[in-house]
């Protein structure tokens, strides 16, 4: 359904995505996941249209958005980082003006009206201004405006940033019964949580290339199924020499980071190794995507 | 995709009736600017314009009303109104600004220009005028001239009429003689210059009677309106960069026709707004002004298509701009000049000849001349000028969409 083949995108001397690929099929959610300036934001402006490829292609249900882009983009639904629609309006109106964007007009706009408001749980504040409505119900109708079209394909940018757990909820559920519909999604977060929930496939984007590709349990693999230790604290260069036998990711004099299997049982090994002074903060995490991502980085999610 | 145009112009429509303030002052700045001129310049014809002579007349004698009355005589009359003043009324209204001039006749002018001795007058003028109290002295100065030549002329009547008692009437003896030594000695001075070898004839300046009828502030009603345009063009204009700073037009250029929706639907809401902007300032000014009924739906349809084509001049400027900053700069710099210029601060008729001819290098200046020429002055151009914006509308439209899908791709989702 979606399908971005070789796409690479320059700005000036900064070279934004470098060949980058990537396949989702309907019924699909593929995470993108990545720090700010990975090339997540670049990959999806030229996935709708937005921006042209220097090289590459991105085809929607077969459509190339660039060549055909009125056949492509009737299949695709985009929902922007930013809120995208107007705050005078009213929730429902606002679904009717995206809705004729899309082509939809007379009762299946108003019957799509109904359904697209209580499947993000605002059916009853329906002729409020968005003005009052609260930041996870902006960030609601925000994803309400981008499928009132049913589309093949979602483009969905960060669409929990900030939001409440209330709404995070309503809008995972939303997007986990778009896929069960057949939809084909990408998702880019910087949850780990979110994107190990929702995501069938994930890719890890940085410094504009996929570092790593597969399911959720392939990354895994790929970790070896190891832990992360951090601690804080004071450390010298000798005592790096100290954990000759753990995989250190990352050493800095305020912070190390170690991979190594049964973490609980290591701890206090590794632990005695130092000087009680020096740690002054030690946590473990079971492997997942975050501690993938550091593992191909160097460096976290958010940074 | 129609309906859709609709509902953005129904939304834009919406979003310019919240900001009551906004659409207020589009209306009534010019309507302010327009009373405000047309009252310094004098209200209306130019012919209007009077100044006040105040007279304390101390002598009071037939002399003295002879010279009050020529004053008030002939062309002079529709320049200056006398006012009869004592000296005390005469200080304070000068005090307070409200007369042009104060003429003091000194008392024995009578008996004094009978009997050919000095005498005076004093004038005190208003420094905040200029105009009106030079020519008081002027006319002044040739009646006092004239009463020298007088004096020159008839020295031996005038010294008959001194000899008088003021007191007596003449007899009709007396009287029948003096007429008769004033009509001999004018018999012999006409002999003497008859025929004229220099005749004096008043010749007509050839202008148009129509545009010498107009008034001041039916001149610049037309530019108001269309200044009110050009300040609704400058915040219209703005509106789009709001939609495209709050991601509305970069997610409406993902979907598949929605830009040029957009597009169709902000010129439908622009052509609205002028609409109603210009129904309502050409009846208030038509109806003020006096323009004929007939005159009004030229003048109305001419501005709405003439501001139309200066929307979509602007708007090109304004989507060139890479930032929302600069392009609410270049907006308002280039805004002013086009006002100054272009007719609407300042009719043409009363900019220099140069000025007026740069003044119609500017598009909205060359349309309103073109609309007001037509209703004014009967020279029909107003169709090339209405084809020529026609042509401006489809150009510049063409090259608004082409620039509305680039910016929108070089800002961020």
């Amino acid at each position: 359904m979606l399908n971005v083949v070789q796409i690479s995108k320059r700005f000036g001397q900064i070279e934004a995505i470098k060949k980058v690929s990537f396949e989702v099929k309907p019924g699909e959610i593929y995470g993108l996941l990545g720090p700010n300036g990975a090339g997540k934001s670049t990959s999806i402006r030229c996935l709708s249209g937005l921006t042209v490829p220097d090289e590459g292609e991105c085809l929607i249900n077969g459509h190339s958005i660039h060549n055909e882009p009125i056949q492509a983009k009737k299949h695709l639904g985009l929902v922007p980082q930013d809120l995208a629609m107007y705050q005078d309006l009213s929730a429902r109106e606002n679904l009717q003006f995206w809705g004729r964007a899309y082509g939809l007009s007379g009762q299946v706009l108003k019957l799509r009206q109904q359904e697209v408001l209580e499947q993000v749980g605002l059916d009853k504040r329906a002729k409020e201004p968005v003005n009052n409505f609260s930041g996870g119900m902006k960030r609601r109708l925000n994803f309400a405006c981008g499928i009132i079209h049913q589309p093949k394909a979602l483009l969905l940018d960060e669409p929990t940033v900030g939001v409440d757990p209330q709404s995070r909820e309503h809008l995972l559920s939303a997007i986990e019964d778009l896929k069960n519909q057949g939809t084909a999604v990408l998702y880019t977060t910087h949850y780990m949580q979110e994107a190990e929930r929702l995501c069938d496939r994930v890719g890890i984007i940085d410094q504009g290339e996929i570092i790593a590709q597969g399911s959720v349990t392939e990354l895994r693999k790929q970790m070896g199924e190891k832990d992360l230790i951090t601690l804080e604290g004071q450390f010298s260069e000798t005592d790096k020499a100290q954990l000759d036998h753990s995989e250190i990711l990352e050493f800095t004099p305020q912070q190390i980071r170690l991979m190594t299997s049964n973490a609980s049982s290591q701890l206090s090994e590794i632990l005695a190794r130092f000087d009680s002074q020096k740690v002054h903060q030690a946590s473990v995490q079971q492997a997942n995507l975050e501690s993938l991502f550091i593992k191909l980085t160097g460096r976290e999610l958010r940074d | 995709m129609l309906s859709l145009s609709h509902l953005i112009a129904k939304i834009r429509l919406q979003s310019v009736v919240r900001e009551k303030w906004g659409l207020f002052s589009w209306i009534t700045i010019p309507i302010i600017i327009v009373f405000l001129m047309s009252f310094i310049t004098g209200g209306g014809d130019q012919g209007e314009s009077r100044g006040t002579l105040l007279v304390t007349d101390l002598d009071d004698s037939f002399v003295s009303n002879l010279l009050v009355n020529s004053l008030s005589q002939g062309e002079l009359s529709s320049w200056i109104g006398i006012k009869k003043v004592d000296t005390e009324q005469g200080q304070n209204i000068m005090q307070s600004g409200d007369a042009s001039a104060w003429l003091t006749i000194e008392p024995e002018l009578a008996s004094d220009f009978l009997n050919q001795k000095p005498t005076t007058l004093s004038l005190v003028k208003n420094p905040a005028q200029t105009v009106i109290p030079d020519l008081i002295e002027s006319a002044l100065l040739l009646f006092t001239d004239a009463g020298g030549y007088l004096q020159q002329l008839f020295r031996e009547e005038l010294a008959t009429l001194a000899a008088i008692n003021s007191n007596d009437d003449l007899s009709d003896l007396e009287f029948t003689a003096l007429s008769l030594s004033i009509r001999d000695r004018i018999d012999v001075f006409a002999m003497s210059l008859d025929p004229l070898l220099i005749e004096l004839k008043e010749r007509q300046q050839e202008t148009d009677k129509s545009s010498t009828s107009v008034n001041f502030g039916l001149l610049m009603f037309p530019g108001a309106i269309m200044m009110a345009l050009l300040f609704s063009i400058s915040s219209l204009a703005m509106l789009i960069w709001d939609d495209l700073k709050s991601g509305v037009l970069t997610r409406l250029s993902a979907s598949s026709r929605g830009l040029s929706a957009y597009f169709f639907g902000q010129q439908w809401a622009v052509l609205i707004i002028f609409s109603g902007i210009v129904l309502m300032l050409s009846v208030l000014g038509g109806l003020y002004f006096g323009l004929p009924a007939r005159q009004w739906p030229l003048l109305m349809i001419g501005l709405v298509v003439s501001g139309f084509a200066m929307w979509q001049i602007l708007l090109s400027l304004v989507l060139l701009m890479p930032t929302q900053r600069s392009a609410n700069i270049v907006v308002n710099a280039a805004i002013f000049p086009i006002l100054m210029l272009g007719g609407s601060f300042f009719p043409m008729e009363a900019l220099p000849d140069w000025l007026a001819q740069v003044g119609l290098y500017f598009p909205n200046g060359y349309f309103l001349q073109a609309i007001k020429d037509a209703i004014f002055n009967q020279q029909n151009y107003v169709l090339s000028a209405g084809l020529i914006a026609t042509a401006i509308i489809g150009a510049f439209g063409l090259i608004n969409r082409t620039l509305l899908k680039r910016l929108t791709r070089h800002n961020n989702v």
